[in-house]
């Protein structure tokens, strides 16, 4: 399968492109005070508000640098009636898109390894990568962390 | 990365190619140390301007394209700008010289040029088109590359010298201008339509009519 590879920290992970609309620059963004400190800040793609999800920050617990290769991947509503995908993922180091092939995690595992926003394992020329589970990052809880506390202001 | 910098130039393809990895791999482009030095290059902090272009880039919605469109591919032949449509061509090459074929070729037939193995006949479209040659100052200010164009598919393939390709064009059929009647009810044109592009007016012409003449030209 083709993904797109990139670091979080100084750990490999990657997406798979079929579920990735658009690979953007980091833009300018708009900061969301008191939202979850992952979230990054919005912007506009094409006429509507798109946040942006700092992984960086949520797998290592610091901000994605502003680097030129730090980028936006776009993903989600894929097969659905609107043309926009569901949120951004900021990561470092998308530079590339490459093959990778699957690798099963063994029955006797019992279950998925690492936290709920990772999924199955891939590995690249040798690397091992886990792919990231956006899904998680779409759910009406992890959305309702956008939302500002208004508890937080005082 | 440090101690390699720009090893290229000293040790590599464009220095003294003394670098050991040369061996393998022939040119530095080739070469792991330099993929990974054109890598770095974007690890350099994102400037304000270069963000804020791209906010202002993305948030407009793409404008809808209507209608019909085609792909072109035009070149020159000596003054003069032509275009057939791109899936009537198969190849560029640099031009090669044909070969000739006593007896056969003409001003119109120039003979076989050999396409990945292939024999293919190689025609002057310039004298098919009676095309006349650029004056040189036009030859001289134009960064003009002669190719040749190999057109049509499998055994039907054909090829012939341009003087300059500029190129594949997406243009709206809405902008493709009809001809002057002096032009299109010669039995000789082969023109179909007028456009115009940046390079100026670009005559299409017409594939199928095109490989008809070249049949005849033949028999």
């Amino acid at each position: 399968m083709l993904l797109i590879p990139f670091r979080l920290g100084a750990v490999a992970y990657a997406v798979d492109v079929t579920d990735v609309h658009q690979v953007l620059p980091l833009p300018r963004l708009r900061s969301v005070p008191g939202a979850a400190d992952w979230l990054r800040g919005v912007f506009v793609f094409q006429g509507a508000v798109m946040p942006v999800v700092d992984l960086c920050q949520i797998a290592c617990g610091q901000a994605c640098p502003e680097l030129l290769s730090s980028r936006l991947l776009l993903v989600g509503n894929r097969g659905t009636d609107t043309h926009l995908p569901a949120l951004g993922l900021l990561a470092e180091a998308v530079t590339q898109a490459v093959r990778g092939d699957t690798v099963a995690v063994p029955r006797t595992v019992g279950g998925p390894i690492g936290p709920a926003y990772t999924g199955s394992w891939a590995q690249i020329d040798g690397q091992l990568v886990q792919l990231i589970a956006w899904e998680s990052l779409t759910t009406p809880e992890v959305r309702a962390l956008y939302q500002t506390d208004p508890g937080d202001d005082g | 990365m440090n101690t390699e910098r720009c090893c290229w130039r000293e040790i590599g393809s464009t220095g003294d190619r003394s670098c050991p990895k040369l061996a393998q791999h022939q040119l530095c482009v080739n070469c792991e140390v330099f993929a990974a030095a054109a890598q770095s290059l974007l690890d350099r902090p994102a400037p304000d301007e270069y963000r804020d272009d791209w906010a202002r880039w993305i948030a407009t919605e793409p404008v809808a394209e209507d209608g019909e469109f085609l792909s072109l591919c035009p070149f020159r032949l000596g003054a003069e700008w032509f275009a057939l449509p791109t899936g009537m061509l198969s190849e560029t090459l640099e031009s090669p010289a044909p070969r000739r074929i006593p007896h056969r070729s003409s001003s119109e037939f120039l003979g076989l040029i050999t396409v990945r193995g292939e024999p293919v006949l190689c025609f002057s479209l310039r004298s098919i088109l009676s095309v006349g040659s650029a004056p040189a100052a036009i030859e001289a200010t134009k960064l003009s590359r002669p190719a040749t164009l190999v057109c049509g598919e499998g055994r039907d393939r054909f090829a012939f010298p341009v003087d300059e390709t500029a190129g594949l064009w997406r243009v709206a059929t809405a902008e493709l201008q009809t001809p002057p009647a002096t032009v299109s009810r010669s039995d000789q044109t082969l023109t179909t339509s007028l456009i115009e592009l940046s390079i100026g007016t670009v005559a299409l012409l017409d594939a199928t009519r095109l490989a008809r003449r070249i049949e005849r030209i033949l028999q």
